[in-house]
């Protein structure tokens, strides 16, 4: 989250591409590390921790709704983070 | 408009952080949860994890490499045996802390720290049973002791060494769930442990049932119901071995006929939290005249609840003084049950009562009083602090007597008169050094040595099984039990002054033993030790079928080999049904039954008396004679709305074959007089229309109505770290005695040739990680009955193929 705060903030461009770009870019690399990371786990874990969270033994739905989180919390700080910075401009 | 957008984007950042960051609306916080840096995602062991490593770490005396083999056991090769129980800690906690932590925390009664205030009842029982009271002696008596304090400081030192190498990223999956962080851990932890292990093999007690039962029923039938010794008893020694005389008489205190045998007040005592009482195991041990290679072979399968981290961790400890092999608690060091070069050594639960309760009269509300031989004697007060997560700490104060402490009292879960309190005597509180015990069996080289190891051990009473390389087998039932009057101990007793204490205890000359018996084998299966010519007074909770089964094979088994012994292990013959079956077939009423009634009655009749997988027969059968054993008793016991405990079914089943007019087969609720005939029909009948059910369900089948399930600790909250639909066979009174989720916690064969071979397996895995592929790999193995080759490892193997990665270990000054 702070990354994106401080993305959004210090980059200047649209308040919605702030988000945007941070989101997908956040969801892009957490979606793939937990991919990669599940792949070498033959998703051992991931289908168990799918049911926990998602109620479905459906470890891409899992590594899914990783990368969601994980961009839209840092897309919305880089939203955020925009705006603050908006605020200053004249 | 700019504010605006700006006020939106922070209450949206807000709302994020609250939704995933916090347990407020979530029962876990997503965002760190889900983190890829530091959630569960770093739990996700690569199938491929190299574990090979080197570590520089202080408390060392000298370097130790420890050798993994594929199944993740590690071969600890040390010189000092100190340094092998820091590593021994060290891995222990690298593999299983959570689990480590968790039964270190129940057993302390701190469960509320991190679950809340559901568990405060289960904290408040555990405080004043006295655990953390009983564990303070356990401590104090360890480290007064050089070899058993150098052992748990190295120990703790190991554990605490690579707790400190967590960072929140690589904590346990369920540190992360349930939101709290590793404490360090302290030989007081270890002590602990020990307490718990005793709650659950000693810490079963029926003295309030009994006390209410035999108020209900009078004398005669309590008799009937609670008998002390079954027909069909086999001992774990021989009937007919000599017993000496005891030194005295033990005779009741005078009075005891009024006020023990006959009293005339009720009790009124919900028991909330009780040990399972089908903990218990099997062992033998055969000698070389009856087996092919000519060398004794032992057998161990202790029976617990089944649970993922498992109870046991498998571990080999290599030391200049000792080479041990067998499982190990994680929270105790050296190895538990096992071998070494010279013998094999194993468990069972001896299931003797060791736990009275005794009537304590305060003098007022403050409870610091109690009347005690003719005065007020002060008691004194603990004050236990329970801390609950998320609310004010709880405060609990406990009066300690000369008995103990006084567990239940008004302001514990009765509706009784307010000044009755009952005491708790438990052997568990004596101070002691048990640990000593498998410190010296991890080294024992002999007959000798082993009796002395064993000398150490007071409570939870094992049946302690021994085989050596140079031939001999014995038994002995170990532990400091009570000297009691016939009938001391099954009921409440009267605490006002010293009359009922305990007069001392059974000298250990005189426990049960048995070294070499002329029958070639020693075994036991949780039975009573001995038949009623032993001179003692022994209460217990004795199971029958299993020693059955087990005598009668190896009566009749020459030229064994460990193959034999495995399938022993893993018998499903129904000892028990062989004896009832017959019975039912004679009493039940052919003519009443309808088509359906029929199908299960010859399902029942055609079964080949093995609990096996695919088996109908079983689950018709057990539906039946537990129909049957509703119908005639619980009329009677429901007549009071207190708890009673249910006689056990070798009750029902020799007072039938005595006496078809046994008393209690009438419903005392209906107006008509049944009779045998009536019940066993009308048995059928009701369970015929369950088990009609269950075959609409596809659960009739045995193993799929049994649904042998390995559950996590945290059991329903984290059913997905379970292995539930285990399709094996077996049962309680069963030699495999596999229930839902209870049964064989370790398998273990091992014949004393040189070499050794030895066959083990367990329901588990070693890595207490369920994003491991070592977290439940074993378990198909054992469902299947088959076992691992143990790899007994010595210097000269240090390339063998077995050995997979390497960790050394090296001491930094």
């Amino acid at each position: 989250m702070i990354v994106g705060l401080c993305i959004g903030f210090f980059i200047p461009q649209k308040r919605i591409m702030g988000f945007l770009s941070v989101f997908i870019g956040v969801a892009f690399f957490w979606g793939c590390f937990a991919f990669f990371i599940s792949s070498a786990n033959d998703h051992i874990l991931a289908k168990r921790v799918a049911v926990l969270v998602i109620k479905k033994s459906d470890p891409m739905l899992l590594v899914l709704t990783t990368a969601m989180i994980g961009g839209i919390s840092a897309g919305v700080a880089a939203f955020t983070g925009r705006s603050l910075a908006i605020l200053f401009k004249k | 408009m700019k504010y605006v957008v700006f006020t939106i984007g922070l209450l949206l950042n807000a709302a994020l952080v609250y939704v995933l960051g916090t347990r407020e609306v979530l029962p876990i916080p997503l965002g760190e949860f889900l983190s890829v840096q530091e959630g569960i995602w770093q739990n996700a062991e690569s199938v491929d994890h190299d574990f090979s490593e080197n570590l520089n770490l202080k408390d060392l005396n000298g370097k130790v490499d420890v050798y993994l083999d594929e199944r993740l056991v590690p071969h600890i090769f040390a010189e000092d045996e100190n340094d092998a129980y820091f590593v021994q800690g060290f891995l222990h906690a690298k593999f299983r802390l959570w689990q480590m932590e968790f039964q270190t925390f129940a057993a302390a009664g701190r469960l509320s720290e991190f679950v809340g205030d559901k568990a405060i009842q289960f904290d408040r029982n555990q405080r004043r049973m006295g655990m953390v009271f009983a564990a303070e002696n356990a401590l104090s008596a360890m480290e007064r002791d050089d070899s058993t304090k150098a052992a748990l400081d190295a120990y703790t030192n190991g554990i605490n060494a690579y707790i400190s190498t967590l960072n929140k990223a690589e904590l346990p999956i369920e540190y992360k769930l349930l939101g709290y962080m590793p404490e360090k851990w302290s030989n007081f932890k270890s002590a602990l442990f020990t307490k718990q292990m005793t709650y659950t093999l000693a810490g079963y007690d029926k003295d309030f049932e009994y006390t209410h039962a035999l108020k209900l029923l009078g004398e005669d039938n309590f008799q009937l119901l609670y008998p002390e010794i079954a027909d069909s008893l086999y001992p774990v020694i021989a009937k007919g071995t000599p017993y000496s005389e005891p030194l005295a008489e033990i005779l009741p205190p005078p009075g005891a006929d009024s006020v023990y045998f006959n009293r005339k007040d009720t009790i009124h005592i919900a028991q909330d939290f009780k040990p399972n009482p089908s903990n218990g195991s099997n062992n033998w041990a055969v000698s070389g005249s009856r087996t092919q290679s000519g060398k004794p072979i032992l057998s161990n399968d202790p029976h617990l609840s089944l649970s993922l981290p498992s109870i046991w961790f498998e571990i080999q400890l290599h030391t200049k003084a000792f080479n041990s092999y067998g499982v190990s608690f994680p929270g105790l060091p050296g190895v538990v049950i096992g071998f070494n070069d010279s013998i094999a050594f194993g468990f069972t639960n001896a299931g003797r009562d060791v736990k009275d309760y005794y009537e304590i009269k305060f003098k007022d509300q403050s409870k610091s009083s109690y009347w005690f031989n003719d005065e007020w004697k002060k008691a004194e007060q603990r004050i236990e602090t329970i801390k609950v997560k998320g609310a004010k700490d709880v405060l609990d104060t406990v009066s300690y007597t000369l008995f103990g402490p006084v567990m239940y009292d008004n302001s514990f879960k009765t509706e009784l008169t307010t000044d009755k309190a009952y005491a708790l005597r438990w052997v568990a509180h004596d101070t002691s050094n048990i640990l000593k015990m498998w410190l010296l069996l991890n080294r024992a080289k002999n007959y000798v040595d082993y009796h002395h190891a064993i000398r150490h051990f007071n409570v939870p009473g094992q049946n302690m099984i021994f085989a050596s390389h140079n031939g001999d087998i014995a038994l002995w039932q170990q532990a400091t039990f009570p000297l009691r009057w016939k009938g001391q101990g099954l009921f409440v007793m009267p605490g006002y002054d010293s009359s009922y204490m305990w007069k001392g205890f059974i000298p250990m000359e005189e426990n049960p033993h048995s070294l070499n018996p002329a029958s070639g084998y020693v075994s036991s299966a949780n039975q009573r030790p001995a038949d009623s010519t032993y001179p003692y007074f022994i209460p217990g909770s004795y199971e029958v079928y299993r020693a059955i089964t087990i005598n009668k094979k190896l009566d009749g088994m020459y030229n064994i080999t460990p193959n034999d012994m495995k399938a022993l292990q893993n018998d499903n013959y129904n000892v028990f049904a062989e004896l009832a079956r017959p019975l039912l077939s004679k009493y039940v009423q052919r003519d009443q039954l309808n088509a359906n009634e029929s199908k299960y009655l010859q399902m029942v009749e055609s079964w080949n008396l093995h609990n096996d997988p695919n088996e109908k027969g079983v689950t018709s059968f057990h539906a039946w004679w537990d129909s049957l054993y509703n119908n005639i008793f619980m009329d009677d016991l429901h007549q009071s709305t207190h708890s009673l405990v249910r006689p056990e079914k070798f009750v029902l089943l020799e007072a039938l074959a005595r006496d078809t007019a046994f008393r209690f087969i009438d419903d005392r609720n209906t107006s008509q007089q049944e009779d045998i005939a009536m019940q066993v029909t009308s048995a059928l009948k009701k369970a015929t229309s369950y088990l009609t059910e269950l075959e609409k369900e596809d659960k009739l089948e045995w193993a799929k109505f049994k649904n042998t399930t390995v559950y996590h600790l945290l059991k329903t909250s984290t059913l997905p770290f379970a292995r539930s639909g285990i399709m094996n066979g077996g049962g309680n009174g069963i030699v495999n005695a596999t229930q839902h989720d209870h049964g064989p916690s370790w398998r273990m064969v091992i014949e004393m040739t040189h070499p050794i071979h030895a066959y083990a397996v367990y329901p588990g895995g070693q890595s207490g990680n369920p994003g491991s592929k070592f977290y439940d790999n074993f378990i198909d193995t054992w469902a299947k009955g088959e076992y691992f080759n143990l790899f007994y490892m010595h210097t000269e193997d240090t390339n063998a193929d077995q050995v997979k990665w390497k960790m050394s270990f090296n001491p930094v000054l």
